[in-house]
Formats: C-alpha cells, structure tokens, sequence
C-alpha cells in the first residue's frame, strides 16, 4: 500500500470523502484518533522517510478554511486571490519544494470537509459580488496526484457552475486526469502545470511524471476544451538554459492550443532560508548547489536581481516567439 | 575509535567475554577500554543514558569516531519479528508530560527503515504501547539520549535492537533476564558480522604550487571547487585543468593577489553569468574608473542604485571626470541591471 498507517479523526469517521478515499485504498487498517494535530508534526519527522515510511491522516480542517493570497501571486492582480486547503504534503519528491521546509513530517494529511470550504467559498465570493474573485488550490500539495482517491475534484466543478463570477485553480504536476477528463469544462476553472524543461524535470522533480507525459495530459485536457494555465516555476539555471526552455515552449506550442491557455507563469527558483536549509540537508549532491544565491530582498535565497530578470525576460521572449500572447505571461513573486 | 554502548551489564556480556575490556579511570564505573574499543553501560532512562554519554563524550573529546548502541527493545508492531536484530532509522522520545519530544535524530544508516521511541518508563499496558506505536515500531529506554548527545558531538551513530516482545501487558509476564545471554550472543554475533564502512577521510585539497591561500581564500577555494566538482563532475585537479595557471602567475607577482585571479576563474567557471555581467557593467563603468571615478553597486544588484567616488586632486581629473559623466550610458547601466542584455 501506498500508506504505512491510515489515521482518521473520529469526527470524519462517517464523511463521505473519509469513505471514498478508505475504499479506494481498499479498506485498510486504520487507526482511530481524536486530532490529527495529536500526531502529526508533533515529532519531526525526517523528510526523506517519506520515500519508505509514509502515513496518511484523515480529517477536518478546522480554523480559517480559505486564506487572502499574497501580492504578485496569481494573474490579474487587480482582483482578490485566496487559496485554500485541502491537503497537506505531497507524494512528490521535488529537490526544491518548500514543503520540506514548511511541515514537520512529510506524511499526508487529507481534509474531507469539502462542503465547510465551498460554503466559506460562497461567502467569499457574496463579499466580493461586485468582482471577480479567485481561488487556488494546490498550496500546500499538488491538486490531482491524489485525485483519483480523494474524489473530491467533480464536487467543485459542481459549485463552480453556480459561481460566473469566481474562478478555481488546481495546480499539478501530476497527469492522474481520468476523472477530470469525463467532467465538463467550464469558462471559469482553470487546470493549472507545473512545467519545467525535460532534463530539469529528471533531475529535481522526483517521483513525478515525466515532461513528455505532463504535455500529453495538457494536451488532452486542453482539446477537451478545459482552460489552461502554466507555471514555469522553478526556473532553474544551467548552461543550455535557452535551449532547454526553446524546446521546452516549441513542444507546448505544438500540442496546446493557444486559446485555451489563460495565463503562463513565470517564477525563478527561490527558497527561504528554513527550506534551503533542508534541500541542502536532503539533497547535498543536488546540481542546485552548484549555483550562486543571493539574500534578495523579501529575505529569500534567489539568484541576483539581473540574472533573474534576465532568465524571465527569456523565457517571455521565446514564448512570444512562439506564437504565446504576451498578456497572458506574468511573472509570480517577483516585485 | 568506536564507542560501544549498552543499556545494561547484562546485554554487552558477550562483548565483555570476547574482549578483554579494562575499566577506564573516570568519575563514574562502567566504562572500559579495550586495544581499539570503548564500551559504555549507560543505564536505563533518558536520564542516566544522557548523563553517562556525556561524560564519557567529553572524557574523550575529538577521539570517538562513531557511536554504536545495542541493546534489547520492545516491539509496537505486528510487523516486527521476535528475537530480530533491526537497525534503527530514527530515534523519538516520550517526554514528561507523557506526548513526545519534537527532536528527533537520524542515525547514519541510510538503509534502516524502522523506528525507535524512547519511552519514560516500562511499558506494561497495551493503551500505552498503542499511543507510542503512532510514531515508531519500536520501544526502548535510552536510544533518544543518545541520539541527543551525538548531535551535542557532532559524532555520528547506529543503533541495533534485538526484539524481545510484544511491548503491553504481555510484558508483565516476560522476564528479559532469561534470554539474557541469549540477546547478548546474537547481538555481538551480529556485530561481528557487521560491514563496518570505512572511514571516509574529508577531502584535502592540494592547492596549485605558487599559490597562497588566506583562511578565508581557503574557504572560498574549497567552497568553490564543491560546487563546481557538483557541477562539472570533475575532481580538483580536472577542474584546475580549465585553468590557465601559469598566465595567472605571470600576472601579478603578490601571491595573494595571484590567488584572487585564480578564484575570480573558478567562480566565472562556476557562475558563468555573473561573469558575464560583471563584464558588462565593467565596459560601461571603465571611462569612470580611468577619470579616477570607482562605482560600486548595490549589494548583490538587488536593486539600481549605484555609488561613485571620485578623487579630485587638480582641474585637470576634474575636467576629465566631467567628460567621463557626460558620456556614462546610464539607461545602459540600468537595463543591465534589470536583465535586459
């Protein structure tokens, strides 16, 4: 099994989503708890054990369900952005992720309280009726990899249909699209890619599908008629940068229709220092190191202002070159 | 040299047999030396575990290469096998007030997968032996101590348990002192066959002849020659071999000065694009800098602001400073700056 222990709070016991995900495990043990917070990250837990000890904990999230998003976070920044949480960690294993650094244990925490968020949903987006509003998921994990088991996806499309004025995002890096594809696509959902070139995504991005299979599920997805985001995000530098990302966008060019992209991202590697600390504990060979960080001026470790410029004005100007509306490009948590 | 450790007399009985320890003179009993071994019996409990180590770290400061505890532990799991050895991967601890430490230390075996939580005090209940099990496979009294006292001395360590029973209310009924000798056996049978790593000695660098490198010229050197051996894949003396050294030497005759060229090669072999900017900016700046102007930039380049200094002695610099301005390509400098080049 994918999970070494399945706890689930015993106020979930009964939930809907708590069943769904037990039988799509095929019904294992589990252990009954009052708290996820009793057991997770109540010890620190090594981050490379998920490799061959992960657990997985089912609950409710409890306190604020939906958080304002920081500036420079999404497309259009002149409308409200929130992002909400419905997962903790990942099964992933990208050198850079700053889940390393964020939680104390990589086990998986699943919240099964979808109808608490998308009631705090609907409240948001009363609040905001005069606008558009957005919200992302995929914060604190990657909005599909689980998908097939957590079942939770159709639910929001479900309320997406009643909200015009609102827009969803789930990020992914993951091609486990099955139960999206036999959804209806709507104006205002948006499936979101992380996207890095071939050779960068073999070497740091861990455990996930390979760039080839990411482009074919953006493909599938995007003739279906879904919208379409991209982040290219983390922009790593190597010596064949432009080339990398010059074949990277040609093969997007190729299978994406450009209608169906709403925006592409475009975010440098950056880390805080708790996160950088743990990529240099978890992957001290990693080709990351082999690079010069600066303290930049949120406190981040980053390259330096020009070189980030530069990489990001690249990488736009070869997306233009191929055939990519400039006004759909912007760059995420750059000042 | 290696330091044993075992909880009680009785789990090191074989070692003892098949040693020839001699006890060590130091303020507490139970430490003993043998030609290239130490063995501590650290007590049970956190508590003395951590005490003993202590000392007995410090006694021997700098001379202690690699801890080793085996001992017996109490099993939380079905999955555990009865009178097994396991290496143990992370070490958790029961606290005072009866939840858990939030530390935890590692040991160095990478290939370990099962856990050890170190509790407070025997474990005679199954309702207590079900909470420990949310964290780990494994019980003992003192794996956590040590964990704790290797990371205060930076000594690296690994821990082997030999399973005795179930850890609840079965354990009332169990007497450890029976399979003494039995747990003593396996567990220094097992250490004999145990692969001990060799010792990894720490890269020396070998420095190129007719350089002289300050302490912290040292430190950019082999901070450096690490990355680029991530980088490039090559060892120090491939790396050295992209380098003209002898033009290095030919241009400047202050050694110190020599080994600040050398270092500015490898860190433009490293950041090729710092270099690249840096170049930039230096074609730009060079009219200042010959009309006796320096410039100096923002730390990092992290943002457009730029400094000059100017040293005026007669009419004649400050004519030649006034032409040098005139011509400065300031929007140049700044798209550098902001990445556009």
């Amino acid at each position: 099994m994918l999970f070494e222990k399945v706890f689930v709070e015993k106020q979930v016991k009964e939930n809907l989503y708590t069943l769904k995900i037990l039988e799509a495990l095929k019904n294992p043990e589990t252990i009954l708890i009052d708290k996820i917070e009793n057991i997770f990250e109540k010890v620190k837990k090594p981050y490379l054990q998920k490799r061959t000890n992960l657990n997985l904990f089912i609950g409710r999230k409890e306190g604020q369900l939906i958080k304002e998003a920081p500036n420079a976070y999404g497309f259009s920044s002149e409308f409200p952005h929130y992002y909400f949480i419905h997962s903790y960690n990942c099964i992933y294993e990208c050198q850079y992720c700053y889940l390393q650094g964020y939680f104390n244990s990589p086990d998986i925490v699943l919240f099964v309280n979808h109808e608490e968020i998308q009631e705090e949903m609907k409240r948001l987006c009363e609040v905001h009726a005069n606008t558009k509003v957005w919200f992302h998921a995929g914060e604190f994990s990657d909005s599909f990899a689980l998908a097939n088991i957590t079942q939770e996806v159709p639910s929001y499309f479900e309320l997406f249909k009643n909200l015009p004025n609102a827009f969803l995002e789930f990020r992914t890096k993951s091609v486990n699209i099955k139960q999206i594809e036999n959804l209806e696509p709507l104006e205002n959902v948006v499936i979101s890619f992380s996207l890095s070139p071939q050779e960068q995504t073999k070497k740091y991005d861990l455990q996930t599908p390979t760039f080839d299979s990411r482009i074919k599920a953006v493909s599938n997805l995007a003739k279906k008629g879904f919208k379409i985001g991209l982040h290219f995000d983390p922009i790593i530098f190597e010596e064949n940068f432009d080339k990398q990302y010059e074949e990277m966008i040609s093969k997007i060019a190729e299978n994406v229709p450009e209608s169906q992209i709403v925006y592409i991202s475009l975010g440098v590697v950056r880390f805080t220092k708790d996160v950088y600390f743990e990529v240099q504990k978890n992957y001290p060979e990693s080709e990351i190191h082999a690079s010069e960080f600066i303290k930049s001026f949120d406190n981040k470790t980053r390259y330096n202002k020009p070189q980030r410029l530069w990489m990001l004005n690249k990488i736009k100007q070869l997306c233009i070159r191929h055939n990519l509306s400039e006004e759909k490009i912007y760059f995420c948590m750059e000042e | 040299m290696k330091l044993l450790v075992f909880a009680h007399r009785t789990e090191a009985k074989a070692f003892f047999e098949k040693f020839n320890f001699k006890p060590v003179n130091i303020n507490f009993q139970n430490v003993f030396q043998d030609e290239n071994l130490l063995l501590l019996i650290c007590g049970e409990g956190l508590q003395e575990t951590t005490q003993r180590l202590s000392a007995v770290c410090g006694f021997f400061y700098g001379k202690i290469s690699e801890i080793l505890n085996f001992g017996v532990a109490g099993s939380l799991s079905t999955k555990i096998e009865l009178d097994k050895i396991y290496s143990i991967r992370t070490s958790y601890a029961q606290n005072l007030s009866k939840t858990t430490e939030f530390n935890s230390f590692s040991t160095t075996d990478e290939s370990a997968k099962i856990d050890c939580i170190s509790s407070l005090e025997r474990i005679l209940s199954d309702e207590k032996a079900d909470t420990l099990s949310h964290f780990a496979d494994l019980v003992d009294r003192e794996l956590w101590a040590i964990g704790s006292v290797c990371k205060l001395f930076k000594i690296p360590f690994r821990s082997y348990k030999i399973v005795s029973d179930l850890a609840g209310n079965s354990t009332q009924c169990f007497d450890i002192q029976e399979k003494a000798d039995f747990f003593s056996t396996k567990l220094f049978d097992f250490y004999q066959n145990l692969e001990v790593k060799n010792e990894l000695l720490p890269l020396r660098n070998k420095f190129p002849v007719g350089f002289y490198f300050t302490t912290t010229q040292e430190k950019i050197y082999s901070n450096t020659l690490k990355s680029l051996n991530i980088k490039l894949q090559k060892n120090e003396t491939e790396i050295l071999q992209n380098i003209d050294l002898k033009a290095i030497g030919e241009k400047s005759s202050k050694p110190k000065e020599r080994t600040n060229l050398l270092l500015e090669k490898l860190n433009s072999l490293l950041n090729p694009f710092s270099s690249t900017l840096q170049t930039k900016l230096n074609e730009l700046i060079k009219p200042l800098k010959e009309a006796n102007c320096s410039v100096k930039f923002a730390k990092d380049f992290e943002n457009d602001i730029f400094t000059l200094n100017a040293k005026i002695e007669n009419k004649k610099n400050l004519e030649k400073l006034k032409i040098a301005l005139a011509n400065f390509e300031y929007e140049k400098v700044i798209k550098i700056l902001n990445g556009e080049f």
